[in-house]
C-alpha cells in the first residue's frame, strides 16, 4: 500500500508519500512559510491559508516525480483535518477530497497530534512499535504526555498548564531577545556555541498535579533578567538549559509513576540539541528513547501518511463529508 | 464531460455537462462547503451513473466572495486537475454573476464584501467599464453618477437602496447558482486557476500589540 500524506494545519505545507510494503519514505516535501509570517512575529491565519493554496498542487506534483509515481499509484489519501488553523486545514482537506474522489481511492483523515505521536516510528512496521509507550509531544502548541496503548488508544497523563515549551522558546527568543521568528532554533544555536556560566532559573511548583508542567514562570524570569541587562547569549543559553532540565525531570517522574520503559518524543522542540543529549542519557538508565529523524520533527506530510495507513487498517476510510476542526482534544477515533 | 462549480458564497452550485447538455445541476444553500459539496457531488455522479474519471475539464469560480469558499473551491479544482491531468480553468465570480446581461447591456455587478464594502465590476461584452475590485459605497455612487442606464445585479445588500437612489429599474438582486453561468462564460473569459480575492487579508495587529504590552519592551 502506498499512502499520500497532506499536512496543512499551520504554516508548513507538507506532502509525503510512504510505502507500507517496505516501510520506505518515497517523498518528503515541506514548504515553509516562515518568510511570510516573519515580519508579523507569528502566523497570520489568512496568509497561511492562501500560501497553502498556492503551493499545494506544485508540491503534490513534485512529490510524485520524486517518488517516480503516477497519481493512480496512490492507494490511500491521508490528510490532517484537526486541530489547526481552520482556513489552512480546509485547503488540505478539500484538495485531499478531490484526489480521493477523482482517483477513487479511500480518504483517511488524521489528527495532527496523532501524526506527531507516531513520527518517531516512521520506517517501523506496526508490530515493531513498542506499545505501550509514553509519548511526549513538545511543539509550538503542545507539551503533552500521552500513554499510548495502541493505534487510536491514547490517554492524556500530563500537560503544560500554560505555555507550550515551543511557545516559551518563541516568546523568549523572538519577543524578549529579538532573535527572530521562530525563536527556538535561534536559542539552540546560541546554546551550542555558549561556553560561559549559566544564570539560574527556578522551577515552578505545581502542588495539585505534580506531573503537569508550567513554562510561564520561565518567561517571566527571562523578562526580568533581560530588564536587568543580563547578556543576551547568557540569558538564551540559561533559559534553554533550565527549561529542558525541568522537562527532563518531569519525564523521569512520569516514567516512574506509570512504570513505563519506552518514551517517544515528537514535535518541533524535539529538534533541540540539548534536549536530545539529555534524553539519550536516559538510555543509560534502561529507558528506551525514540526520537523522530530531525526532518520529521516539525510538521510534515510523511507522518500523516504513516499514521493514516494504520488508522485506515484499523478503522477504515473517512466519510467524504468529514469536516475540519480548529480545536479538538486528541481522542479515540470512530 | 465538464464539471463546473461555484462555492463563492453561501449558495453552492455545480453542473455536470456533456456536449452542452446539462446532465445534472444542483444548488444548495449551506455554508459548510467543505462537507456538503463533495458529498453532494459524489452522490450526483452515482445518480447519473458516471465516474469522476469521465470528467475532461473543470470550471470553477475563483472569486471574489468568501475567502473560505474560494479556497475550498480552488483546492478542490486543483485536486481534480492533478489527479486526472485534465484541463481546469477559472471564471470570475463577478462575470459569472453578470451573465448573460453583460453580453447585451452595460452591467454593474455588486457582490457582498466585508467592512461595508462591495466587490464590483462593470462589464459590457468584452469591455470592462469598471475594473474588478473591492470598493466602498461612495466609489460606486460616483460611478453611478457618471454612468446612466446600467443594469444592476448582484447579492450585495446595497443594491435595493442604490436602485432607488439612482432610479434604476432593471435590477436583479437574488443570490443565484452560478455554476451554469460559469460554464457559459468560461470559453470566452477563462482565467488561470488562481484565487481572485480582490482584497488583502486583514492582518490582526492586535496580537502584536498584546505582545508588546505583555513584555513591556519594544519589538523593533
Ligand atoms: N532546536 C530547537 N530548539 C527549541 N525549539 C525548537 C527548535 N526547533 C524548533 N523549535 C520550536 O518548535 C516549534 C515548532 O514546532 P512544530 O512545528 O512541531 O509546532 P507547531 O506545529 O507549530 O505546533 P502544534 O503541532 O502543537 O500545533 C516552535 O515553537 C519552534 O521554536
Ligand atoms: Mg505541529
Amino acid at each position: 500500500m502506498i499512502a499520500l500524506g497532506i499536512e496543512t494545519s499551520c504554516d508548513d505545507t507538507g506532502i509525503g508519500i510512504y510505502n507500507f510494503k517496505n516501510h520506505k519514505v518515497l517523498a518528503h516535501l515541506v514548504s515553509s512559510q516562515n518568510e511570510i509570517h516573519k515580519k508579523f512575529l507569528g502566523v497570520v491565519p489568512e496568509y497561511a491559508a492562501r500560501a497553502h493554496l498556492e503551493v499545494i498542487d506544485i508540491l503534490f506534483k513534485k512529490a510524485l516525480e520524486k517518488a517516480n509515481l503516477k497519481p493512480q499509484n496512490l492507494d490511500l489519501i491521508c490528510v490532517t483535518h484537526r486541530p489547526g488553523l481552520i482556513g489552512s486545514l480546509f485547503v488540505g482537506l478539500s484538495f485531499a477530497k478531490a484526489l480521493s474522489l477523482a482517483l477513487e481511492k479511500p480518504l483517511r483523515a488524521v489528527d495532527h497530534l496523532e501524526a506527531h505521536i507516531f513520527s518517531p516510528f516512521i520506517g517501523f512496521k506496526q508490530e515493531d512499535i513498542p506499545f505501550p509507550f509514553l509519548s511526549l509531544v513538545v511543539s509550538g502548541g503542545h507539551t503533552h504526555f500521552y500513554l499510548v496503548e495502541d493505534v487510536g488508544k491514547y490517554t492524556l497523563v500530563a500537560k503544560t498548564l500554560d505555555d507550550a515549551l515551543g511557545e516559551a522558546f518563541d516568546k523568549v527568543g523572538t519577543h524578549i531577545l529579538g532573535l527572530g521568528f521562530p525563536g527556538g532554533p535561534h536559542i539552540d544555536k546560541i546554546f551550542k556555541k555558549y561556553k560561559g556560566e549559566y544564570i539560574k532559573f527556578t522551577y515552578p511548583h505545581i502542588k495539585k498535579s505534580p506531573l503537569n508542567l508550567s513554562f510561564s514562570g520561565f518567561k517571566t524570569q527571562a523578562i526580568n533578567f533581560f530588564k536587568k541587562g543580563i547578556d543576551k547569549e547568557k540569558l538564551a543559553a540559561s533559559f534553554q538549559k533550565y527549561a529542558i532540565d525541568y522537562l527532563i525531570s518531569k519525564i523521569k517522574k512520569v516514567l516512574e509513576i506509570y512504570k513505563i520503559k519506552n518514551i517517544a518524543v515528537a514535535g518541533g522542540v524535539s529538534a533541540n540539541s540539548y534536549f536530545r543529549e539529555k534524553l539519550l542519557e536516559l538510555e543509560k538508565k534502561g529507558i528506551q528513547v525514540f526520537l523522530p529523524d530531525l526532518k520529521y520533527t516539525s510538521d510534515n506530510g510523511v507522518m500523516v501518511a504513516y499514521i493514516g495507513g494504520f488508522l485506515y487498517k484499523k478503522f477504515g476510510e473517512s466519510e467524504i463529508d468529514i469536516e475540519a476542526y480548529s480545536y479538538s482534544p486528541l481522542q479515540v477515533f470512530k | 464531460m465538464i464539471l463546473s462549480f461555484d462555492l463563492s458564497f453561501e449558495t453552492g452550485s455545480f453542473s455536470i455537462l456533456k456536449e452542452n447538455k446539462v446532465l445534472y445541476m444542483e444548488s444548495y444553500l449551506e455554508k459548510n462547503h467543505i462537507s456538503i459539496f463533495p458529498k453532494k457531488l459524489k452522490k450526483a455522479f452515482e445518480d447519473i451513473k458516471k465516474t469522476f474519471k469521465d470528467i475532461k475539464k473543470v470550471i470553477v469560480c475563483t472569486g471574489p466572495g468568501s475567502f473560505t469558499g474560494i479556497k475550498i473551491a480552488l483546492a478542490f479544482a486543483k485536486g481534480l486537475k492533478e489527479a486526472s491531468n485534465i484541463d481546469a480553468v477559472g471564471v470570475s465570480t463577478l462575470r459569472a454573476y453578470a451573465y448573460p446581461y453583460f453580453l447585451f447591456t452595460p452591467t454593474l455587478v455588486l457582490l457582498k464584501a466585508p467592512k461595508n464594502g462591495v466587490y464590483a465590476a462593470c462589464f459590457y461584452n468584452s469591455l470592462t467599464l469598471l475594473k474588478e475590485g473591492f470598493y466602498f459605497l461612495e466609489d460606486i455612487k460616483n460611478f453611478l453618477e457618471k454612468n446612466k442606464g446600467l443594469t444592476l445585479i448582484g447579492n450585495s445588500p446595497f443594491i435595493t437602496d442604490l436602485s432607488q437612489e439612482f432610479n434604476i429599474e432593471n435590477i436583479d438582486y437574488l443570490e443565484k447558482p452560478l455554476s451554469l453561468n460559469a460554464y457559459y462564460v468560461a470559453d470566452r473569459f477563462p482565467l488561470p486557476l488562481k484565487a481572485n480575492y480582490l482584497k488583502d487579508a486583514d492582518v490582526n495587529l492586535k496580537g502584536l500589540e498584546k505582545i508588546k504590552k505583555e513584555f513591556g519592551i519594544s519589538l523593533e
